[in-house]
This record gives structure tokens, sequence and C-alpha cells, in this order.
């Protein structure tokens, strides 16, 4: 494996995520912009989201300072080197940190000593999927304190709530969820959704969603239409970016499910801010771009 | 609510400056900051450290990312942080140095409120995240203490600032838009969860 190619490539996808947020993205911050109100808040605070988002692109500066959690799903052909693989992916993060792309964003559990690199045990998260092509697709997601902080998981049924384990216990909690994070979160949000699986791979599965372009809708038909009630009820409650009042607390949302345990119905909800970093790119076997992705 | 223009809101920062501010209004914040979040604004809050004292600064939760080295500082990216993990420092230093003007990322709590009417401060809030467009505004950076910058980088950082854009959204008699914003919402979500049963 010729790491040093590899390295440059992946260099460049994390410099690309950092400073360019992704079309999808920010055409749905156009859309979100007309459902407001001329002259209000809310259409203030969605301007400065896209002039902060167009800056950035043009003066090649980190979109956001909240660096976050760099998150890299890989999917790898069988037989690549995927130890060799991982070092190019810290050894990019390294650089791209030292250059200003990344903030020095990871610090030691106990201590909170801080880490000169982001380089460190579990950091960056490095997951990788064998997949059926020859090619190596590699997707990263940076997702910031703020927006993980406001992350939430339910177990149905819920009293407090009066959710029960069935669709409309599902809409219960992700609206709640909407209206939890509403003032300290980055809103308009993306929501990632699991239904089902356990609180490990539930919360991992919400977070998967992310890979979704802004727009898409499930093809499971149950959960497509939850999809688009969740949206809908979302703009009625006047939250609006930032909690400022408005109709557009959410971007989108994407909901997944796994199989679960009989008894036990978790709902894992991801939350995304508006400034979502996501860019990826295959890669030839050898690490030369075949192309970018979103 | 019409907004037209912002108000200017430009340093030395006093009790006059801030006191007819409504919740709501857009302001236009010039002039000196203190930048500050985490452990630094925990240790800038305690009595022990020092800082050239300053009358009339604002402070702004936030800590820039700035490269650079011996006193050679630009700021790529500055967006605040979220104000409520550190309440209880804020209002501290709101005490501490006579802060009029706090600007942060989200909702504080009914102690900031107090803190806010007891000592005629207002807390604004920027769009979270958005840290190329306040960037793009400061003049000038320095650290407070520039022989450990590179360590803490946390801050507490001097700026001076040209033009930041924020929301009032705790006012001077302590009132909160974040408060009657959650009160709204849970009426909302009431009224959908009778209409959907």
């Amino acid at each position: 494996m010729r790491t040093t190619y590899w390295e440059k490539n992946l260099y460049e996808l994390i410099r690309r995520t950092s400073i360019s947020l992704p079309t999808d993205v920010e055409n749905a911050l156009k859309r979100a912009r007309r459902l407001e109100a001329a002259g209000s808040s809310a259409q203030w605070a969605i301007d400065s989201m896209l002039s902060n988002a167009q800056q950035a692109r043009a003066e090649e500066r980190p979109l956001c300072s909240d660096t976050g959690t760099l998150i890299f799903y890989c999917r790898v052909p069988a037989g690549i080197d995927t130890n060799a693989l991982s070092a190019s992916i810290r050894a990019a993060v390294a650089r791209a940190t030292r250059d200003g792309y990344l903030r020095q964003n990871t610090v030691d559990a106990i201590s909170g000593a801080k880490y000169r690199t982001n380089v460190a045990h579990a950091s960056p998260v490095i997951l990788f999927q064998h997949g059926a092509r020859k090619t190596v697709d590699v997707r990263l997601v940076m997702k910031s304190a703020s927006s993980e902080n406001e992350g939430r998981q339910y177990s149905l049924p819920n009293n407090e709530l009066g959710a029960g384990a069935d669709l409309e216990g599902f809409r219960e909690c992700i609206l709640d969820a909407v209206l939890q994070s509403q003032t300290n979160g980055g809103g308009p949000a993306i929501l990632g959704v699991c239904i089902g699986g356990d609180r490990a791979t539930g919360y991992a599965h919400s977070k998967i969603q992310f890979l979704h372009k802004l727009g898409y809708t499930t093809r499971v038909k149950a959960l497509g239409r939850l999809e688009n009630a969740v949206l809908r009820d979302s703009r009625k409650l006047d939250i609006g970016p930032m909690g400022l009042g408005g109709k557009s607390a959410l971007l989108d949302v994407h909901i997944g499910s796994l199989s679960r345990l009989p008894s036990s119905v978790f709902v894992s909800v991801s939350y995304m801010c508006w400034a979502f970093r996501r860019r990826g790119a295959v890669f030839g076997p050898g690490g030369g771009l075949k192309h970018w992705l979103y | 609510m019409p907004k037209s223009e912002p108000i200017s809101l430009a340093s030395p920062f006093t009790s006059e400056k801030v006191a007819s501010l409504k919740l709501g209004r857009r302001v236009a914040i010039a002039g000196s900051l203190i930048a500050c979040r985490g452990d630094a604004l925990t240790a800038l809050s305690a009595d022990g450290v020092q800082l050239r004292r300053q009358r009339g600064l604002g402070l702004y939760h936030a800590a820039p990312l700035v490269v650079g080295r011996n006193g050679q500082w630009r700021v790529c990216s500055a967006g605040p942080s979220v104000s409520m993990r550190s309440e209880s420092d804020l209002i501290a230093l709101i005490e501490r140095f006579r802060i009029h003007v706090v600007i942060g990322q989200g909702a504080l709590g009914a102690d900031m409120c107090r803190a806010c009417a007891a000592r005629s401060c207002v807390y604004l809030q920027t769009i979270g995240l958005a840290g190329v467009e306040v960037a793009q505004a400061i003049r000038s950076v320095t650290h407070a203490n520039p022989a450990r910058a590179a360590q803490e980088e946390d801050g507490p950082w001097m700026l001076e600032v040209e033009h930041i854009e924020a929301i009032v959204v705790i006012d001077a008699n302590g009132k909160s838009l974040h408060r009657r914003a959650q009160l709204r919402t849970r009426r909302n979500m009431a009224a959908l969860r009778s209409s959907g049963k």
C-alpha cells in the first residue's frame, strides 16, 4: 500500500469536509429560509449561516470551530490492508490539525490532558465494512460536541411522554428530542434516528443515517411516512433556527431500523447541527482518487 | 417582530448602554471582548487569576481557533460555545469584572436571569457554529497570558472586534427569550398531541 498517496488524498478529504458545507445541506438551508417570515430573527439566523458557509469555502477556513468527533466510514474490498489505511487516516488527521483545518479537540478521558494532533486511542473513529466493489469508499462526518450533547435515547413504553411501542410512540419520542434540543443545539437540525437495536447499535445506526443526502426518503414506507410526519409537526412547534422561533426547526429527518429483542424497544436520536460537515470519496485500491461524493 | 438595522453597541459596555435593549433586538457589537471557555473560564472566574483590568469589556463565551505563534496570531474560526455548561462561571465573571455584555450560544437558566437583573447585564446570542463570520470581524487578537498561549488555547484571548451581530436573549431586567420560547413551544406540543389522538 502506497501510504503517502493515501495520506495526501485523505488529507484533502478532511480539508474539504472542514471548509465546505455540502451542496445538499446548503440548498436545504436556502429552502428553510423561504419558510420563514421576511425580516424575522429566523431569517437573519439562516442568512448568517449561509454567509458563514460561503465565506468558509471562499477563504478555505473551517466552517465551524467545533471540530467535533471525526467519524470515518470506510467500505473496503476484501484483502485491503486496513491497518495501513487506518495509519494513513491518522497521519492525515494529524497534518490537518497542524495546518489549522481541525481544532486540537481531543483530550484524555480522565485527566483532560490535550492530545496535540487529535490522534489518540479511539480518535479519530474509523469504522470498516467489507463491500463487494473493488474500490474503497471513505466518508467522513465531523460531529460537533454541541450536536453530540443533544443526542437522546428513549426506551418504550415511556409513561412520562405517554409514548407506546408503536409508530405513534416513535413520533412522540422524536418530537420530544426536537423540543428538548431547541435552545442548546445548532438548529435547523438534521436528525438521524434508529428504531430498534440495542443501546449501542441503536445510536451507531442513528449516526449512519447522516450519510444519506438531505431530501432522501427511506424506501421503508411506514418509516417514510414517519419522517414526513415529524418534519410537518416540527414546523408547528414554532422553534425555528437556534430556538429563535419559526418553522425551520429541522432540515431533515432520516429514520432507519434494526431488529430488536421482543421486550426492548429503543428509539435512538442523533442530532446534527446546521454546520453539517460530511464529505466522501471513492478511491482505487492503491489510493488514487476516483471521484468525490456528495 | 420587524428587524431592520441592528442597534450599535460599542465598548466600553456600561449599564446605561444595555439598560434599554429589548428582548429579540438585533445588536451589532464592536470593541473589546475577552474570549474564553472551559477550564480557562473557570480559572478566570476564580479569585486567584489576574487579568489586566479594563472597564467595560464584553465577555465572549468562545475559544477561537487560532493559528500562529510568538504573538503573531490569526483567528481561523471563532464560533460561540454552548453557554449553559458554564453558567456559574459566567455569573462569577459578571460579578468579578463588572461585565455588562455576555455573548454566547443557547439558553441560560434562572440563575443567569437573576444575575443579569442584579448587575444590569445582557446576554446575547450569536449564531452557533458560525465561526468564520465572527472570525472575519476580529481586528486583533492577543492572549491574556502570552507566554502560555500555545498551551492555553481556551483563552483568555483579548479580541478587538468590528461588527458581530447578535440577538438579545436575556435583557437587563432578567427576562429571557428562551424561557418564553420554551413555554410557547411546550403549549404547541400539547396542542399537537391532543389533535393527533
